[in-house]
């Protein structure tokens, strides 16, 4: 059985990428992993060791859903702020300056598209796409059926594509 | 009715590449929607934007939290928990048999250390002082012997003088004489002793 520091060790990745993705502001993802991770603390005990992740990612979605509200209930302007390692580009994705510039704008276009998506679109693309779990495990977290879910996943995509699709229709990335 | 088209315009391409990417199509579908992609340029052009959109989603890093953060999670968690106790109190806290078990455990190993830490030596020599007590002590013990000695061998030749001369000497005159009784005749040993 793991204990509790192992868990966090194990775990503070998905938090903190999903409240960072999610949210657009590291600062923001800070306080919600910590905020996330106080409460698993709290609840250790009634939390089942396979089903920690699930209920980690339920309760920072709902922590990053509630601050999305509050931003938009106050009158305080958001500024998104990128963290530089995202916007690297992958490795083997080429050399050409140009090439890695046109790589690096879209990528930031495409997470302003991102955070700017609808839920649950948004919350189901960040765990499908970029954190790589299973409909089954979304399912779950979510608490949506699976087929929901592929189709939501689908209809994500679809949307960020139309979002994009004015910049970048005629761009070759090839 | 099918819910597929006959012929697919470009908008209902858009709305279905997803599943095409997704292998999620049935075949026909798939084909028919491959062939339109061949022949329209911007349904081509949308098909390779979503393609980068679902690789560029999937080449985004999953990032650690700051390690300052966790560890304001773990002081504020695991760590608050752990007693703070002084050594005094920690020590006081323990039960009576594992202070006499650790204090019988610190005696065995002192003397394991100590009885390892003796390393063999050679011999001391004595000084010149302790051999000539040495030699006066052996000396008077050997005068002393010789005493005691001396004295043994005279008691065993006063008994023999008494037992094999004065005695016979004293029956033989007595019987000469005519005059001692047999009581008289036992002459005390102790009278003879003194001589």
């Amino acid at each position: 059985m793991k204990g509790f520091e192992e868990m966090v060790a194990e775990q503070q990745r998905k938090v903190y990428s999903f409240a960072h993705y999610f949210l657009g502001n590291p600062q923001e993802a800070e306080d919600v992993t910590q905020e996330v991770l106080l409460k698993l603390w709290r609840n250790w005990q009634r939390v089942r060791q396979e089903s920690v992740r699930p209920w980690l990612l339920r309760v920072t979605r709902n922590a990053c859903y509630d601050r999305l509200r509050q931003r938009r209930s106050s009158s305080r302007v958001f500024l998104p702020d990128t963290d530089p390692e995202v916007l690297e580009t992958t490795p083997g994705s080429g050399s050409d300056p140009e090439d890695l510039a046109q790589r690096a704008d879209f990528r930031r276009h495409l997470l302003a598209a991102l955070e700017i998506l609808a839920e649950p679109y948004r919350s189901i693309l960040i765990l499908r796409e970029i954190q790589g779990l299973r409909y089954r495990e979304i399912s779950e977290i979510l608490d949506l059926p699976l087929n929901t879910v592929r189709v939501y996943i689908h209809r994500g995509r679809r949307q960020l594509r139309e979002e994009l699709a004015g910049r970048y229709d005629s761009v070759s990335m090839a | 009715m099918s819910q597929w088209p006959e012929n697919w315009s470009c908008e209902e391409v858009w709305e279905h590449l997803e599943e095409l990417l997704e292998g999620e199509l049935p075949e026909t579908q798939a084909t028919q929607i491959r062939s339109h992609l061949d022949q329209c340029a911007a349904c081509e052009a949308q098909t390779r934007l979503a393609m980068e959109i679902r690789g560029e989603l999937r080449a985004l890093p999953e990032l650690d939290a700051p390690a300052p953060l966790l560890q304001a999670v773990l002081d504020q968690t695991v760590k608050a928990q752990e007693p703070r106790l002084s050594l005094g109190e920690l020590l006081g806290s323990w039960p009576r048999p594992i202070w006499a078990a650790l204090a019988a455990a610190s005696l065995i190993l002192v003397l394991g250390l100590t009885v390892l830490s003796q390393r063999p030596t050679a011999p001391e020599q004595p000084d010149a002082a302790a051999i000539a007590q040495a030699t006066a002590e052996a000396r008077f013990a050997l005068a002393r012997v010789g005493v005691l000695t001396r004295e043994a061998g005279l008691t065993i030749r006063d008994k023999a003088l008494r037992d094999q001369v004065a005695v016979p000497t004293q029956k033989g005159l007595s019987q000469f004489l005519g005059q001692v009784s047999d009581a008289e005749s036992r002459i005390p040993h102790e009278g003879v002793k003194d001589v």
